[in-house]
Formats: C-alpha cells, sequence, structure tokens
C-alpha cells in the first residue's frame, strides 16, 4: 500500500480556499501527511499588461515593486488562512511564488517531493460560475502526482 | 465538513486499477467509509457483440453473454482485492453496470450517492501511455462531487 505523504494544496484566496483546505487537512490528518500550501502570484499577466502602459524602463521597476508588495500582503493572508483552518497537529509549509499558476504548483510538487495534490477547479476567474478554471484543467493533464479537484460550485 | 461516507472508485481492468483501489482506501483511512468498485461494461463492445451474433450459426443469448462477463469480471475483481487489500476487502462493494463509461460513472455517483470518486488519469484505451484517458477527463469535467485522478510519477512519465 501506497500512502500519502505530503500534499500540495492549491490557494489562491477565492472564496473556495478555505474548503479546499479543509478537505486538505481532514485527508492529512487521518494519513498523518504534511501540508503544503501554495499561493502563486501571477507576473506574466501583469507583466503584458505593464508593458502595454509603460516604456521598459519604468515598468520592470513597477513589476519588482508590485511583486514585492503583493509578496508581503500574501503571506500575511496565508497565514491568516492557515491559522484559521490548520490545526497545530498537522504540520504545515506555505510557499508563496510568482509565475505562470499551473507551471509553479507543479515545480512546488517536484520541489517538495509532494506525492497528492488538492485544488478546486474553478477558482478566482471562474466565468459565470460554469467554466472549467484553465489552471485547474492544465493541473490535471500534467501532473505527475495523483490530483484531487473538489468540484465546488458558488452557493 | 461533509465527511466522506461513500467513495466511488472506477476500475477499467487495467494494469492501473490497483492504484486506484489503493487510493481510494487511503482517502478514507480512519473513516467509515463504503468503497464501491464500479466497473463498466462498455456498450460499444455489447453493440459489437450483437452485430456479428446474425452470423453465428449455434444462435446467441445476450443475456447468457453478459451473465458470463460479469461473472468473469467479478471473479478478476475478487481476486485482485484477496491478493492486494485482504484487510479492506470487508468495506468494498463491487458493482458492475453496461452503459457508456463516463456517462454511467456520472450516474452512478447519483444513484449510490457517493461523495468522492477516484479513477486513474489513465486506462484502457491508453493511446501509447502519453494521453489523458477521455473518460477521466470527462468525469473529471462533470463530475458534481470532488474527483480523485489517481496517477503514480513513474507511471506518469512512461513513453514521453
Amino acid at each position: 500500500m501506497k500512502s500519502i505523504k505530503r500534499i500540495v494544496v492549491g490557494i489562491d484566496f477565492s472564496v473556495y480556499s478555505p474548503k479546499v483546505l479543509e478537505y486538505a487537512v481532514d485527508i492529512a490528518g487521518r494519513t498523518s501527511a504534511e501540508i503544503i500550501a501554495v499561493n502563486v502570484i501571477n507576473k506574466p499577466r501583469i507583466e503584458d499588461t505593464l508593458k502595454e502602459i509603460h516604456d521598459e524602463d519604468s515598468w520592470k521597476q513597477i513589476l519588482d515593486n508590485y511583486v514585492d508588495d503583493e509578496l508581503k500582503k500574501r503571506t500575511l493572508k496565508m497565514n491568516e488562512l492557515t491559522a484559521q483552518w490548520v490545526p497545530k497537529g498537522v504540520s504545515l509549509k506555505t510557499i508563496i511564488r510568482s509565475g505562470v499558476p499551473f507551471e509553479e504548483i507543479l515545480k512546488v510538487v517536484d520541489d517538495e517531493h509532494s506525492d497528492f495534490l488538492v485544488m478546486n477547479s474553478r477558482g478566482r476567474t471562474d466565468f459565470q460560475d460554469y467554466m472549467f478554471g484553465t489552471t485547474a484543467e492544465k493541473i490535471f493533464r500534467y501532473s505527475p502526482v495523483s490530483v484531487l479537484s473538489l468540484n465546488l460550485m458558488k452557493e | 465538513m461533509k465527511d466522506i461516507k461513500r467513495v466511488l472508485a472506477c476500475v477499467d481492468l487495467s494494469e492501473y486499477s490497483k492504484m486506484t483501489i489503493n487510493y481510494a482506501i487511503e482517502v478514507v483511512r480512519g473513516l467509515q467509509a463504503e468503497i464501491l468498485l464500479l466497473n463498466v461494461i462498455n456498450q460499444k463492445d455489447i453493440d459489437a457483440v450483437e452485430g456479428v451474433t446474425s452470423h453465428f450459426p449455434e444462435g446467441f443469448s445476450m443475456e447468457t453473454y453478459l451473465k458470463r462477463i460479469k461473472a468473469e469480471r467479478q471473479t478478476i475483481i475478487q481476486e485482485l482485492l484477496k491478493n492486494n487489500f485482504p484487510a479492506e476487502k470487508a468495506q468494498i462493494k463491487i458493482l458492475i453496470r453496461v452503459g457508456i463509461p463516463f456517462d454511467t460513472i456520472l450516474q452512478t455517483i447519483e444513484t449510490e450517492q457517493a461523495d468522492l470518486v477516484v479513477i486513474a488519469s489513465k486506462g484502457k484505451s491508453n493511446l501509447i501511455g502519453t494521453l489523458q484517458g477521455s473518460n477521466a477527463e470527462k468525469v473529471f469535467r462533470r463530475s458534481p462531487v470532488p474527483v480523485l485522478s489517481a496517477r503514480s510519477r513513474e507511471k506518469f512519465g512512461q513513453n514521453r
């Protein structure tokens, strides 16, 4: 029997994030697995927008400042969220990265030798509540480890 | 959070079925949950058989044929459980249905009131080991309950 040891949880601070975390923690608690909560700052998206508006000298500086700022904000948010949903008995690691969300999440899976991934099929950018998230879809396609997708819908 | 009470694990008797059952057991570890193993006899295969039976000189009974297939699969699954999951065998129930696999899986989620579905990311129609199972993808997209797409690092990268 192969057991679950390190669970990567995709957190996008959407309405689904507490439930996703709760579900992952439930499994972690029963299997003695570690939780690795991951959030990704979508840097390429911001970069593209900035390039449209600003010249090269200024957009790079703005981008760096934005990422630094977001990193601080999200670290706080992540700490709040995990403090609320992850009990003391469950071992926890939080990671915030910047890049293309699905790529960074899969990199974390590799870097942390994770063997299990939990996410929701919809996230922040859910289009009219019925479209499948593109990040979720790509993770489903490319993840080398098992993926648990909650398929939660807004109530 | 709502406890998981019933898990539907889809097994197509491919090399991935053992792993699928393994994950179904693992994910409900410590819970009093029931595991339903669903195997679907593909309607396409039945249709194909029906198409040629008129040429059988000895006649043909679809009912007898299905009964035999079901009994065969039941035996294969029971062997698989006996050899690999003897401790968990008691909490596992076997369902064998006829239909279009993804459709039957989605229907069974409703009729059996499953809280979670486990399905391997690839199965029988594993085209040179690179493509995702199309039934798995359809279940993943349409399921009203959480879906666990079971895979392993060793097997996932095969032949890529």
